[in-house]
């Protein structure tokens, strides 16, 4: 079972985006956690979302087995399909990860 | 003194301040839904209580200033216990990095201790259907973001070890280096820990982190 958390500073229930950025914001949290449901062998998975006047910080960290950031991670996390994404948006996505110490994948997105 | 109800929402009291207690017991003492089976004045008879009772929502304070005990640590034990009840937060501090604490550690709900006795009644009643029930002022929440509390924020191991070699005087390119990170990472760790203490720069993120014992 994975418990997910979700964290959030700067937003509250109204806070709003514009369509796309919803959209695709949450389609790119579906292939995450898709992606670590698949392969992370996680326990925990936090959402957290950090907004300010002009960003918006999304994290996904899990506690799952991780990688070494040296191996190929484009093939392991569908991140060229994540990168698309966010290439509508404007974002930009950097990973994070230890053999046995889970990844943390945060992505920045314009707002403004 | 706290019959049976079984057909009832039960619920928990867990406060030091013995005035409070009353007054919930006081304004659910007819209630057709819900009825208070039990309250402690600490966390230790608190959870004793919790796990011989089975209670359906626990009404859980946050500072235990007699015991020194902190609500944060209490829902922990609680959420250990083999049937864990539902768990609203009752408290006057209305900080962020307590709230996204609270989120994490598996808080049902939230509610600040200036509500009404109705909106405390409609919160358990939501949180026992199975609702999540946060509600304060964010931007207040915000503001005292820095005011710590009992409870100092969130930060992953990741974000803790940057800020420590920053404290040490490396810059972001020699600490991407020695993580075997890309700079662009250190920076996304940083700017999201620079929001979550509420610090502008780099400085005074090693300096609040300090304070606040995170490093």
């Amino acid at each position: 079972m994975l418990l997910v958390t979700f964290s959030k500073i700067g937003l509250d229930k109204d806070s709003r985006w514009d369509m796309v950025t919803e959209t695709e914001l949450f389609k790119v949290i579906q292939e995450l956690i898709a992606n670590i449901i698949k392969h992370a062998q996680a326990r925990n998975v936090l959402i957290e979302l950090i907004a300010d006047e002009n960003m918006l910080y999304l994290t996904v960290e899990d506690d799952g087995i991780g990688f070494d950031l040296a191996d190929n991670t484009r093939h392991r996390f569908g991140l060229n399909n994540i990168e698309a994404r966010l290439s509508i948006l404007g974002g930009t996505v950097s990973f994070d990860s230890q053999t046995d110490r889970g990844t943390t994948v945060m992505i920045n997105v314009p707002t403004a | 003194m706290f019959p049976q109800h079984s057909a009832m929402i039960t619920i928990i009291i867990l406060d030091d301040h013995q005035l409070f207690i009353d007054g919930i017991v006081h304004s659910f003492s007819n209630d057709p839904e819900i009825a208070v089976t039990g309250f402690a004045l600490d966390g230790s008879s608190g959870l004793a209580m919790i796990g011989e009772k089975l209670p359906d929502v626990v009404l859980l304070d946050i500072d235990f200033s007699k015991t020194r005990e902190n609500g944060v640590d209490i829902l922990k034990s609680i959420r250990k216990l083999p049937q864990s009840p539902k768990v609203v937060v009752l408290t006057g501090h209305c900080e962020a990095s307590l709230i996204e604490q609270l989120q994490r550690e598996g808080a049902n709900g939230y509610r600040l201790k200036n509500i009404d006795m109705g909106e405390l009644r409609q919160t358990i009643l939501d949180v026992y259907s199975g609702e999540m029930v946060f509600k304060y002022d964010s931007k207040l929440a915000n503001e005292n973001r820095n005011l710590f509390f009992d409870t100092p924020p969130i930060l992953s191991d990741r974000a803790v070890e940057i800020i420590r070699l920053l404290s040490q005087g490396f810059i972001v390119k020699e600490i991407a280096h020695k993580l075997g990170i890309a700079e662009t990472t250190v920076n996304d760790h940083l700017e999201r820990t620079k929001r979550k203490l509420g610090a502008k720069n780099n400085a005074e993120l090693v300096y609040l982190a300090g304070k606040s014992g995170v490093i």
